[in-house]
């Protein structure tokens, strides 16, 4: 009985071993061809390496490592720069370290880092990432130049060895960015090795910082859309036979044109001789522009873009956004404050299927700003942070006139199309009245109508760099945890790309998405109005352009078509001359991230009035441009933008006339005086308050109370004092006698 | 009820009963004396006003500070630090002139309350650190004097500002000087980035010294102004509307005056309970009269 009940549980225990490792070989059998196929399938491939762009292969993880722009960095104004880093092929949900480090002797021994934070780090200078569940990683960081006098803090990251580095793009002092995969290393490691890193040097051109003394030093003022392209320039002209250098002050386009007229009508040789700008059909720039004595040549091609740093989250960690879809009504509802997060009510759409991405908190409402830009799976960030500019600036003003010119969108988001509930034009009234900037109708403007919004999440800063610091600080640090954000800012498509930022993709009026691509951009100029001074004005409204950027940017040289010194037309003939090479000729290879070869048609009238408009009082716009010889007027009003509103035109009709004095035909005599942009106040000495005698008047009447009081109370005792004697004194000398004896 | 310290009522006697004419007397004297304690009492609390302005104001001026200083390292900083223009009254910058030892945070507008706080940015000029003429105006005699010593700067004397646009260092160019009549106004735009420093010339308001710093490092970048600073903004009127407020606490005070007078002689057993109960009224009532006077006054007094 016992025996015959062991073997029974024998060949029971050898019958469930059997099965439980023929269960094994069938999953495994079935799983290895599922499993290989899946990470063959879910790993997204590297695209190839991005023009100067540096691309390396990451040590034992099979993955690829893209940093760019790594070669030919060049530093801009005072601002430090940024590369986009992007990681392919790497095993999903590896802990992955980003440095910026001394690499002088590359990753053996490990690198010091910078440690800690410095004035030159808007902010912190390492970051922690996860990396997808489809082998990516993406991030933005710093690479600032540094002073060698004030070197970074530095240690080796996971140990404690401390030290100090600088960066002043020497060949002695290369920095760079470490991308540390800690988990290939058992156990896990922050510490950088040639086995689990990979480094990236950062190519610094410091040329455009030393051009030699001989140079001509052609004073420009600028919007801030040409700051980034300057230094490539300078660098060029350095190297070249004539030696001709930008001396840029950043400012908005309405001082840059402001100062350029003063500068003008001054005489003065040293004083500036050209201006930039992007927005010269707005009424406060075209009233700097006098008809018949200036000329707009076109020098450059951007794009103004919604820059972003966003983040979604999952189980805990926020993970990077690479891409955002944007239609005109979110980002009036962003900008205006209206759209704060990704709650069902920012741009609401009704969804009975459900809601296809988190949260759901209305199950039959869902936000159209989250679905339009795919994140399956993840998480919305929790809050969004808007930064406008606080100055008036050509951005500005096209980006209120896409807003408020877009017709009502159908957003497209996965396999569907939802029409909003309402135009951009109304989200910004409603945004901006419920801010407390309360408005009748959309403001197509320059100057940001809630520049006075003072929140911290909605605050107007101060050029592009004051953008990025404002969003950064704001934001969480990426990997930090389900506490996430989305920060947006709207700027140049260069500075963006200078500054770390992903630029959005906008809804044009076709209902496509489009990013700002050379494609997209030349596609936006093809329906452009030409307006008569040369210029042009997008059209924001037209329904078959599929391909096209809502907003292309064409930037500017304003130039004095007034007879010159013949150095100072030359020096800005050759300057002009040399920039255009960049932008549109030879070399548009050197053009920064964020600017677009001039289209054919832009580069041949712009190099057409550098050889025949500057400093040529005859120029008549018309010899570039034939199509617009029956538009324009013969004498010298050509500065009549009649494309973009009637009242634009009817004003720059107006000042041809009224900014001679009133007098006709004066226009053409020379430029007209106009008040200086520093008046002298009179003096207010004597318009002080009366109030002023406040403190005398104060002590006086005190000190008059104080001996009123004291008479009063006095005079009371003195006068008792008078009646008693009097009334003694009238009394019997007798009474007075025993009273006196008595007392 | 019988007056104790009336004279007439102890040494007359009741022979003075008989006289009609005499009747009234305890009523005037009476009268006479909460008059007379009146006045006193009102001249104490005008003069008390000064010791307000020279030594209360000062005191409220170092809270002030420190709370403007806080906004710099808490969450609410990244507005001043943001390079948006804050609006009126928060923190806009930090001033620091070793020479005189003035560290100040300066506030956004130059009305007299804001000016109570500490050194203000005069609105309408252009923004500390840009090019152009920047306007910090500051008291002199009250609010902790702030900008008492600006005469003693001297030519290179180092001025810093930090602000949301970074850090920018002046060095004194133009010493203290009184603005003389037709004159150009001070706060007048200039084209090179500079800082005018604005006080009062005197303890009456009618005159203005400044001091001029030019900037010695790099500008920041800043829409200009585009309209000169408004008569409210220049530092030489107090503030308006608040003579309303003042003449009403004025008559609050005077009226809690007389009626502490008047408990005091009705409540002679119980004087402590009168102390107790009038005392922290008419301290209350008079602080409230002494803020609104205070905002009358020229705002860089």
């Amino acid at each position: 009985m016992r025996e015959s009940t062991l073997l029974s549980h024998a060949r029971g225990r050898r019958g469930a071993t059997a099965v439980v490792v023929g269960l094994l070989l069938c999953l495994i059998a079935l799983g290895l061809p599922f499993a290989s196929s899946a990470k063959a399938d879910t790993l997204t491939p590297a695209p190839a390496c991005p023009a100067r762009w540096t691309c390396v292969a990451m040590p034992n993880n099979g993955g690829q490592l893209q940093v760019g722009p790594a070669n030919g960095v060049v530093p801009v104004g005072g601002s430090q720069p940024w590369v986009f880093l992007r990681g392919y092929g790497f095993r999903p949900g590896d802990i992955i370290r980003v440095h910026y480090c001394s690499l002088t002797s590359g990753l053996t021994p490990s690198p010091y880092c910078v440690s800690s934070g410095s004035n030159a780090f808007s902010v912190d200078p390492s970051a922690t990432l996860k990396v997808m569940a489809d082998g990516t990683i993406a991030e933005s960081t710093q690479v600032p130049l540094n002073d060698p006098s004030t070197p970074f803090q530095a240690s080796v990251p996971g140990t404690s060895n401390n030290s100090t580095f600088s960066c002043d793009g020497s060949a002695a002092n290369v920095c760079g960015i470490v991308v540390t995969d800690g988990n290939l290393a058992n156990p896990y490691t922050n510490t950088p090795t040639a086995g689990n890193s990979a480094a990236v040097p950062i190519n610094y051109d410091l040329a455009s910082a030393s051009c030699p003394d001989k140079q001509s030093l052609v004073v420009s003022q600028s919007d801030f859309g040409i700051g980034p392209l300057l230094p490539t320039i300078n660098r060029l002209n350095c190297q070249g036979a004539k030696a001709f250098n930008f001396f840029n002050t950043e400012q908005s386009g309405v001082s840059a044109l402001s100062e350029l007229y003063n500068a003008v009508q001054s005489k003065d040789p040293a004083a500036v001789r050209v201006a930039f700008t992007d927005d010269p059909e707005a009424p406060d720039q075209q009233k700097f522009l006098p008809a018949g004595h200036f000329v707009l040549i076109p020098v450059a091609l951007t794009a103004t873009v919604v820059g972003f740093s966003s983040q979604m989250f999952l189980a805990g960690t926020s993970y990077p956004m690479t891409t955002y879809n944007l239609s005109p009504n979110m980002v009036a509802g962003i900008f205006t404050g209206l759209y704060t997060g990704p709650a069902p009510d920012t741009d609401p759409t009704a969804c009975d299927g459900g809601c296809p991405h988190p949260p759901c908190i209305i199950k039959t409402k869902c936000s159209l700003l989250q679905l339009a830009t795919p994140h399956p799976g993840f998480y919305s960030a929790q809050q969004f942070g808007a930064y406008s500019l606080a100055y008036q600036a050509g951005i500005t003003d096209q980006l209120t006139h896409w807003i408020c010119q877009a017709p009502l969108s159908t957003v497209p988001w996965g396999s569907t199309a939802t029409t909003e509930d309402a135009s951009a034009a109304e989200i910004m009234q409603q945004g901006l009245t419920q801010g407390g900037h309360p408005v009748s109708s959309c403001p197509m403007t320059d100057q940001w109508p809630a520049e006075t919004v003072s929140s911290a999440l909605w605050s107007a800063s101060v050029g592009p760099q004051g953008q990025m610091k404002a969003m950064r600080s704001f934001l969480p640090p990426i990997g930090a945890g389900a506490n996430s954000g989305s920060g947006f800012a709207y700027m140049t498509w260069p500075w963006a790309s200078y500054l770390g930022l992903d630029s959005a993709s906008l809804l044009n009026a076709s209902n496509t998405f489009q990013a700002p691509t050379t494609e997209s951009i030349y596609a936006a100029l093809k329906d452009a109005t030409l307006n008569p001074d040369g210029t042009l004005t997008p059209n924001y409204n037209n329904p078959s352009n599929t391909g096209a950027y809502p907003m292309p940017n064409v930037i500017y040289a304003a130039v004095s078509t007034d007879t010159m010194p013949a150095d100072r037309k030359d020096a800005l003939t050759a300057a002009l001359s040399s920039m255009l090479d960049v932008t549109g000729g030879a070399h548009t290879s050197q053009l920064p991230t964020g600017y677009v070869p001039l289209t054919p048609e832009l580069y041949k009238q712009a190099t057409a009035e550098v050889a025949t408009a500057i400093g040529n009082p005859n120029f008549k716009i018309s010899s570039v441009l034939p199509q617009l010889a029956s538009t324009t007027p013969t004498g010298s009003t050509p500065f009549t933008g009649g494309t973009r509103t009637g009242g634009l035109s009817a004003s720059g009709g107006a000042r041809a006339t009224t900014a001679a004095g009133g007098k006709s035909g004066k226009a053409a005599d020379g430029p007209v005086r106009i008040p200086s942009s520093s008046p002298r106040y009179g003096s207010f000495l004597l318009t002080a308050s009366s109030t002023r005698m406040l403190i005398p008047w104060v002590a006086g009447a005190g000190v008059l109370a104080l001996l009123a009081g004291a008479f009063v109370l006095l005079s009371g005792g003195l006068a008792q004092g008078a009646r008693s004697l009097r009334r003694r004194l009238s009394r019997s000398p007798g009474d007075a006698g025993v009273e006196d004896a008595g007392s | 009820m019988t007056d104790l310290l009336d004279p007439d009522v102890v040494e007359d006697g009741p022979a003075d009963l008989a006289d009609p004419a005499l009747e009234t007397r305890p009523d005037r004297r009476r009268l006479r004396v909460s008059v007379g304690l009146t006045l006193i009492t009102l001249g104490l609390a005008l003069l008390l006003f000064l010791a307000y302005l020279f030594s209360f104001t000062g005191l409220q001026a170092d809270r002030r500070q420190r709370q403007l200083l806080n906004v710099f390292t808490t969450p609410a900083g990244a507005v001043p630090l943001s390079g948006a223009l804050p609006k009126s009254g928060a923190p806009v910058a930090v001033l620091t002139i070793p020479a005189i030892g003035l560290d100040q945070v300066v506030v956004q507008g130059t009305s007299p309350v804001e000016l109570a706080g500490g050194p203000g940015a005069m609105p309408q000029t252009a923004r500390l650190g840009t090019k152009g003429n920047a306007v910090i105006a500051g008291r002199r005699f009250t609010a902790g004097a702030p900008f008492a010593d600006l005469t003693k700067l001297r030519k290179g004397d180092k001025v810093k500002v930090i602000s949301g646009l970074g850090v920018f260092k002046y060095r004194v160019s133009h010493t203290a000087a009184e603005v003389q009549p037709g004159q150009t106004d001070p706060v007048s735009p200039a084209r090179r980035p500079q800082l005018t420093l604005l006080t009062a010339s005197s303890l009456t308001g009618g005159g203005r010294t400044f001091v001029v710093a030019k900037l010695v490092s790099d500008p920041a970048a800043a829409k200009r102004p585009v309209h000169p600073p408004t008569a409210a903004d220049l530092g030489v009127t107090g503030q308006s509307g608040a003579q309303a407020s003042a003449i009403i606490w004025g008559l609050i005070l005077l009226l809690a005056l007389v009626g502490s007078i008047v408990a005091y002689q009705r409540a002679r057993g119980r004087l402590v309970v009168v102390y107790v109960l009038t005392t922290p009224i008419v301290l209350a009532v008079a602080l409230m009269f002494y803020s609104q006077l205070y905002k009358l006054l020229p705002s860089m007094i």
